[in-house]
């Protein structure tokens, strides 16, 4: 029989803490970054200049058809050879961690847009709107519902995505509990501990989630 | 009919779609307060012709006047030509489908437009559109969804909506044809009305009846061209020509 001991794992509270503490900064700060960068993209994807839309493409093709652990590796690793200098390896997580997300969401923000009707942005122009003023008040509050699942999914893969910086020495949760359990040597209840404070920060996560898409529901 | 100068004019006005000519060349004009009636067969042109008028459509040749005035393809109006934006915020359009915003209320879906592209006061706008709802009979539906409301109920929403921008020019583009029969009724109710009370309309429609009672003039449409054009009694009652006749015998049974 196994002797659990979650006292021993417990002594470096201070250590899980400060994990949790980053892996959320390093969510929030990602998913904001990302935010701005996939709208960015979508809005490129939807241009009418080609060199922008191929630019966009291109961008989204290199970064959801590599795995995020060799894009994190190459940017901290092989990226400083070329621009002969080095990156902190918190800058080369948060940048990769955003590109990464923002090229799942750009294509999430223009499935979006683009499933919104016709006539909603024709009957928009009838009134007179400009191109502006029909995607503020009438294509995006209309796409945003239909792009939320998918958005809040995209963004509770990104919570446990930021375990991956553990390869370059990022001290979000899941690097601290390898040093939890270096210290202890007690890996099944330091891990088990991480997994149980995931779990804690992304239920609550997709329960908010949750109540918002059914109010805005309301209007169905 | 020589008489004050058109609201709206179509010069030559041609539209294609890749090599599939839609509109071949349409002179047309639009006096103020005259209702226009427009019937011809489906893939005539009809739809095209009115989505041109407020530059839906963007014509392929030839010019579209508002006041006398030049229709540029911009959005501003600039040096004499009308831009597409405040053509539009003259001409008011509904649709076949309604196209009612779902995600606003009633009340919203008419004030919109005047407060983001009129910049109205709110207030003042909400106000008006009470007005607006209380003449097309919805004064109670104020606060509801789209989702809510019947075919019929969404169409004079949508009258309203176009009513709000207080439109010189009103184009209705077949705005029964997606209705159940038993509501048809209640809109052409409001559309008599606003003839009543001397609005300007263009109106695509298939109710043959309804044309004949409240348009002022009737154009019949065919093959992208005007093949006839009169008075509702000339056109709908005693057409001359023999299309005009097979046409609107299939609406006789």
């Amino acid at each position: 029989m196994y002797d659990w001991d979650f006292y021993t794992v417990l002594l470096s509270y201070d250590l899980f803490l400060w994990g949790v503490w980053k892996t959320f900064q390093y969510t929030l700060g990602s998913i904001l970054i990302g935010s701005a960068v996939g709208l960015l993209a979508c809005f490129a994807r939807l241009s009418r200049h080609a060199p922008l839309r191929l630019l966009a493409r291109s961008y989204q093709e290199l970064f959801r058809c590599t795995p995020l652990l060799v894009q994190i590796l190459w940017a901290y690793y092989a990226l400083p050879m070329i621009l002969g200098f080095t990156i902190s390896n918190s800058t080369a997580g948060l940048m990769i961690l955003s590109l990464y997300v923002g090229s799942f969401y750009s294509e999430i923000f223009r499935g979006g847009i683009l499933a919104v009707d016709k006539g909603q942005t024709e009957a928009a122009q009838a009134v007179g709107m400009s191109g502006l003023q029909v995607m503020v008040n009438i294509v995006l509050p209309q796409a945003i519902k239909k792009m939320l699942p998918a958005f809040i999914n995209q963004s509770v893969i990104q919570v446990k995505n930021t375990s991956l910086l553990y390869a370059i020495s990022v001290a979000e949760l899941t690097y601290m509990t390898s040093m939890v359990n270096s210290a202890t040597y007690r890996p099944l209840e330091a891990y088990t501990l991480t997994a149980v404070l995931y779990f804690a920060l992304l239920f609550p996560l997709t329960q908010v989630a949750d109540h918002f898409e059914r109010r805005m529901r309301r209007s169905d | 009919m020589t008489s004050a100068p058109p609201l709206m004019a179509l010069i030559g006005l041609r539209k294609s779609f890749g090599k599939l000519e839609v509109l071949r060349g349409i002179d047309l004009s639009v006096q103020p307060g005259e209702v226009l009636g427009v019937i011809g067969p489906s893939g005539s042109g009809k739809s095209t012709l009115i989505r041109c008028m407020n530059m839906l459509e963007t014509p392929s040749g030839g010019t579209l006047t508002f006041r006398g005035q030049p229709v540029s393809t911009r959005f501003r109006t600039r040096a004499g030509q009308i831009g597409v934006g405040e053509l539009r915020r003259h001409v008011g359009m509904v649709f076949q489908h309604f196209n009612l915003f779902p995600h606003l209320t009633v009340l919203q879906n008419v004030t919109r437009g005047p407060i983001v592209v009129n910049k109205e006061d709110r207030a003042l706008a909400e106000g008006y559109a009470s007005e607006l709802l209380a003449q097309v009979g919805l004064a109670d539906k104020r606060d509801a969804y789209p989702s809510h409301l019947s075919g019929g109920q969404k169409q004079r929403v949508a009258i309203a909506r176009a009513l709000a921008m207080r439109p010189a020019l009103l184009l209705l583009d077949e705005v029964t044809s997606a209705l159940d029969p038993e509501l048809v009724g209640e809109v052409l109710g409001v559309i008599r009305g606003l003839a009543d009370k001397g609005m300007t309309m263009v109106l695509v429609t298939h109710e043959m009846g309804f044309a004949a009672d409240v348009a002022s003039r009737v154009i019949f449409m065919e093959s992208g061209a005007i093949a006839d054009e009169g008075s509702p009694d000339a056109i709908l009652r005693n057409p001359r020509s023999d299309r005009l006749r097979a046409f609107l015998s299939r609406f006789h049974g």
